[in-house]
């Protein structure tokens, strides 16, 4: 057996051109029975490396190359899993103990620590010993490798004789091998690789080049001579190191010595330390029933068994600590005020509900516990929380007082290449400029990966641009090869993992954004380890919440309140969580929403899923009484009546397959997954073989029961997870209520919150403006630090001013607390305000009551910044002398202001929207005298009216759809509110290229009512000329644009 | 010192090392008697250019030359000559 015993993977963020899968399929084609994975100090790839050579039959050994004091390298390759811990700390000791800005580097002292049960291989030309023996540093390369020795000892150490075809390899190779003879070590052979093929080379040359900020025509040492780092053949090897024999056959020595890949224990989760000695399941069931009194009031029989059923899978599963440890968390939270909602399928828990983990009441829902728990799947448990934003900060320092700094950590995630970002830095390598770079990479629509030539096909704004694609072709070539690559590692928004045991003995720790301490391992890759993630993620609308519970009383929110669901019906619902898309809007203005049960279908429908599954027009109409809710077996009744006959939801699917077919609930959960997941015809088939027999041997006739499998077969796939949904409509209707009746007051907490939701400030501001709410300027005086809101006006806050600190905007306010600013003299002499801060406020209108004249205050800026700076430093002046009394008088100048126009664009850039005037107004006298109707008047036009409207385009979109063709979404925006436009493909081809590269867009197209909704289908599309804007005149003001 | 060259030569090989280099059409030939080091380069591949493996040989008159090899297309030639 030979085994390559040094390969880099992309793991090794722009040193690594081929992915695990293709390592696998060469290395298996080529006869090599192990591969060792050895990326620059990091395991990042260790748990993807395993699976994909296990899938091929080949031995993984984990490793990593490591950089010592001084840059230089040695690889270090793990026996066993207790050689793994050792990695992990050396990994971690020498990330966390590097310094800001340093690179990492290991001390030999951290070495001697940690060396037990690994092997480590001199490395190449950067490690210690070639190094030395290539500057002809014989005694000194003899007295290194001895230090070695003497920390690994001396069957573990190896010298490395690599075949890369450099010069001065033979030279080196045949030293290297003497000096092993002399020392009495072993010789072993590598190639370095850094990918799987020869033809890889080009790619990893321009990795290289992003990795070093240089262009492929410049020279940098990093760049490799030749294609030689390539996963070799056996025979390639065994022609290289013919002179070497032992250094072959010792590969396969070290391999066989070194246990496959990584086997950790199932669960690693700290013991809970309950309150006097308790255990973990007796504590924890005194919680759930003491919490089931309080939620219930009464404890039933049902929900008795139900806890108890629950409580026991639980206990089996070994998760009892877990489920403390997260109550504990929600425990805290609500001890301090912070908002949170459980979600996921963690809502499908009974027992969560009663931790107070989750608002969904399972029992009542009859949700599935099988769904989030099984005994047969024995996975473990996912449960996640949103907070919002500033509280979670708090829950996670207080897990971290609780379980110890070195026992846990955020989970890491991947930055990967995507089509823009391989564009921007392959294209950079290649000597494109960054401007060039930066046009092209922003036409392309974004995708996580991909590749751009097939995008140029797909996409018509992107085939019609009128860019010279062929000009790209290489570029594109090798964008396609990187796509999905790592680039650099980062830190997960929520994910955090505790573990009972320092958690430096499972994965490497280094620091992360903001200082975090992350893993080396995502999300997906943690769980392998043994560790269980929890999700705690910042969700901006429980911070919306939070701000309006400081008017509204959120615990008295009516259950049903009609006001609530009028509003809802009407389709009106942009702000709204969960139902403020395009697509939500036309369905809530068709549904008829009455009850919660409605919005949480709502929630399932509009997803890829039932959109393509036609799922939504059938549940409209069945909800209207429009078509007959049927069911195919009078047991289906119970488990789809909530759901008009329609499946729906992922439980009932378990639920249909244990009723109809007596699916043991592991089973049923099983077929959920095969179908959810689009798994394999034969399992697909195995599973409707035996649904049909289990349903036959319960009485049910074949041909009934093949009907009903095909029947959740073609819904189930386009499931989605009752639990998550309901606990998403709960915090939906919360919203909605808030909307409805404290709009001024939610609108302002929305535009605190930015950015969150579907809209822009500019958008939410027209809607506010829609709903009668006047949007008070910017004002030095009046404003605060953020948005505030009075029953029908909301003012602009100073903390929406570009370039604003937090600090400033508090200075202002607390310096306007003691009396009014009567100058920007006045303010500049009591704030302690940069120059670039004050004329954004002036261009923001901020000081339009005390200059009315915004191009004479700026000059008066000039002044009072001068003469401020001369007055500060005089010591007998300083703050707190009234300056106002002082300052000169203004100069009246025969200066006229800025225009509207102009106003209108420096507003739009210093807060990123207007209380004064809206884009459309500029071009309003075109508009109306080219006969284009608005928003407002298409409302009352009947259906089938053709229609010109002119707006600003709001997120174009191209949901999946039920045919499988393209069909564009957009919202047009105008003075007088939103107008949503449907394009179909046809049109889409034709105009693709105007619709999402334009910001201001002419339509021509027929007025579609559905329910209460107004639409428009697009049949044409146009630019609107340059002389359509008015600069001087422009109709009326935004303010008075009331609908 | 060295003198860069790209002249085109003929070189035989023996053991798949080269052995003797000849020019001014096999006027002029040379035995190899040593090869110093040789290794390969890949040159600027994104304008074309092929892969090369390079020798640094010593001849019978004691010269020092720096061949190379075009792999794609079998040529030799001189790269640079050492006094």
């Amino acid at each position: 057996m030979f085994a390559h015993l040094h390969v880099h993977s992309p793991f090794s963020f722009l040193d690594g051109a081929a992915d695990f899968t293709e390592l696998a399929a060469r290395a298996a084609e080529s006869g090599i029975g192990a591969l060792a994975l050895t990326d620059h100090n990091t395991l990042s790839g260790a748990v993807r490396f395993q699976k994909a050579l296990l899938a091929k039959g080949i031995k993984p050994i984990i490793g990593a190359e490591v950089t010592l004091e001084g840059g230089y390298h040695l690889v270090l390759l793990a026996k066993d899993m207790s050689g793994y811990a050792n990695l992990c700390r050396l990994l971690s000791e020498g990330w966390l103990e590097t310094k800001e800005g340093a690179n990492f580097a290991l001390s030999v002292e951290s070495l001697a620590t940690y060396s037990q049960n690994l092997f480590a291989l001199s490395g190449c030309r950067k490690g210690l010993i070639p190094s030395l023996i290539l500057q002809n540093k014989f005694q000194e390369a003899r007295q290194a490798a001895e230090q070695y020795i003497n920390i690994f000892g001396r069957e573990n150490f190896f010298l490395e004789l690599q075949g890369n075809l450099l010069p001065r390899e033979a030279r080196l190779n045949k030293y290297l091998s003497q000096l092993a003879s002399v020392l009495k070590i072993g010789t072993v052979a590598t190639c370095n690789a850094h990918y799987a093929r020869k033809s890889d080379f080009p790619l990893h040359d321009l990795l290289t080049c992003a990795r070093t900020l240089t262009k492929l025509t410049d020279l940098h040492p990093e760049r490799r001579l030749n294609a030689e780092n390539y996963l070799k053949t056996p025979w390639e090897m065994s022609r290289l190191f013919k002179e070497h024999p032992k250094a072959l056959a010792n590969t396969a020595k070290i391999a066989e010595a070194c246990s496959a890949g990584l086997q950790f224990p199932a669960n690693i989760f700290p013991a809970f330390e309950a309150p006097g000695g308790e255990s973990a399941p007796s504590f924890l069931r005194r919680l759930v029933y003491t919490g089931a009194r309080e939620r219930y009031g009464q404890v039933t029989e049902e929900i008795r068994e139900r806890l108890e059923k629950e409580l026991t899978i639980i206990n089996k599963l070994g998760f009892a600590d877990y489920f403390l440890a997260v109550w504990d968390v929600a425990r805290f939270a609500r001890a301090k005020g912070i908002h949170y909602a459980g979600r996921g399928s963690a809502a499908d828990s009974a027992v969560a509900y009663c931790l107070y983990i989750t608002n969904v009441d399972a029992i009542a829902r009859g949700l599935l516990f099988e769904r989030f728990l099984s005994l047969e799947r024995g996975e473990k448990p996912d449960i996640d929380i949103d907070f919002e934003a500033e509280g979670r900060e708090k829950v996670i320092d207080y897990i971290y007082r609780k379980y110890g700094r070195d026992r846990v950590a955020t989970v890491c995630t991947f930055n990967t290449f995507g089509i823009r970002s391989a564009i921007r830095d392959l294209g950079k390598a290649m000597g494109f400029s960054p401007e060039e770079l930066d046009r092209l990479a922003k036409r392309f629509p974004w995708m996580s990966s991909g590749d751009p030539a097939e995008a140029i096909e797909r996409f018509p704004e992107l085939k019609k641009s009128g860019i010279p694609f062929e000009r790209y072709q290489e570029l594109f070539k090798y964008a396609a090869k990187a796509s999905g690559f790592p680039r650099f590692i980062g830190t997960h928004l929520g994910g955090l993992v505790i573990s009972a045991v320092p958690l430096t003995n499972l994965t490497p720790l280094q620091y992360g954004h903001k200082g975090k301490v992350i893993t080396q391992f995502d999300k997906d890759d943690i769980e392998t380890l043994g560790l269980i993630k929890f999700d705690l993620l910042s969700l901006k609308t429980l911070s919306v919440l939070r701000d309006v519970s400081q008017t509204a009383d959120l615990g008295r929110i009516p259950a049903d309140d009609p006001d609530t669901y009028r509003l809802i019906n009407s389709g009106e619902t942009v702000g709204v969580f969960q139902l403020e898309s395009p697509a939500q809007r036309s369905l809530q203005s068709r549904l008829g929403a009455d009850k919660l049960e409605d919005l949480v279908a709502s929630v399932a429908l509009i997803r890829p899923g039932p959109i393509e599954g036609n799922m939504v027009e059938p549940y409209i109409a069945r909800k209207n009484g429009l078509e007959e809710v049927f069911y195919l077996h009078p047991a289906l009744e119970k488990i789809l009546k909530k759901t008009y006959g329609v499946v729906l939801f992922q439980e009932q699917v378990i639920e249909i397959a244990t009723v109809i077919a007596g699916f043991t609930p592991g089973e049923a959960d099983q077929l959920r997954r095969v179908m959810t997941h689009a798994r394999s015809r034969e399992d697909m088939q195995k599973l409707g073989k035996l649904f049909v027999e289990k349903a036959r041997r319960r009485g049910v006739e074949e041909e009934e029961a093949q009907t009903i499998f095909g029947y959740i077969m073609g819904y189930a796939g386009y499931g989605f997870c009752e639990a998550h949904a309901a606990a998403f409509a709960g915090t939906a209707y919360k919203t909605a209520y808030l909307l409805k009746h404290y709009p001024a007051q939610y609108y302002a907490a929305l535009l605190n919150n930015q950015p969150m939701g579907f809209y822009p400030p500019e958008t939410l501001c027209v809607e506010a403006r829609r709903r009668g709410i006047t949007i008070l300027p910017l004002d030095i005086n009046a404003s605060q630090e953020r948005f505030t809101a009075t029953n029908r006006s909301i003012r602009i806050g100073l903390n929406q001013v570009k370039g604003m600190e937090a600090k400033i905007s508090r200075a202002i306010v607390k310096a306007r607390r003691e009396r009014p600013f009567t100058s920007l003299h006045d303010f500049i002499f009591r704030v302690p305000v940069s120059k670039d801060i004050a004329e954004n406020l002036v261009l923001g209108g901020a000081f339009d009551e005390l200059h009315p004249n915004r191009k004479l205050a700026l000059w008066e800026l000039h002044k009072a910044l001068k003469s401020g700076k001369k007055l500060k430093s005089r010591p007998e002046t300083g703050p707190g002398l009234n300056l106002a009394i002082t300052a000169p008088p203004p100069v009246q100048k025969d200066c006229p202001d800025f225009s509207p126009w102009e106003k209108f664009r420096q507003e739009h850039s210093v807060l990123g929207l207007s209380a004064q005037y809206h884009l459309l107004q500029f071009f309003r006298p075109y508009l109306r005298d080219n006969a284009y109707a608005t928003s407002r008047d298409i409302k009352g036009l009947a259906s089938g009216t053709r229609v010109r409207i002119a707006g600003k385009v709001i997120r174009p979109h191209r949901p999946p759809t039920k045919s499988g063709k393209t069909v564009v979404f957009l919202t047009l925006e105008d003075e007088f509110g939103l107008i949503d436009a449907t394009v179909f493909e046809d049109k889409y081809h034709r105009y693709g290229h105007l619709i999402f590269t334009r910001g201001l867009l002419g339509l021509t197209g027929v007025v579609q009512r559905r329910g209460r909704g107004t639409s428009l289908l697009v049949e044409e599309v146009h630019e609107l000329p340059r002389r359509a804007r008015s600069s001087s005149t422009f109709c009326g003001s935004a303010a008075s644009s009331k609908g | 010192m060295s003198k860069k060259s790209n002249r085109l030569v003929q070189v035989t090989c023996r053991a798949g090392v080269p052995a003797t280099l000849a020019w001014k059409g096999g006027r002029q030939v040379e035995r190899i008697t040593e090869i110093l080091d040789s290794w390969r380069e890949i040159g600027a591949w994104w304008s074309g250019e092929e892969e090369r493996q390079v020798y640094l040989v010593v001849t019978a008159s004691q010269k020092s030359y720096e061949l190379c090899h075009n792999l794609a297309i079998d040529t030799w030639y001189l790269a640079r000559i050492f006094d």
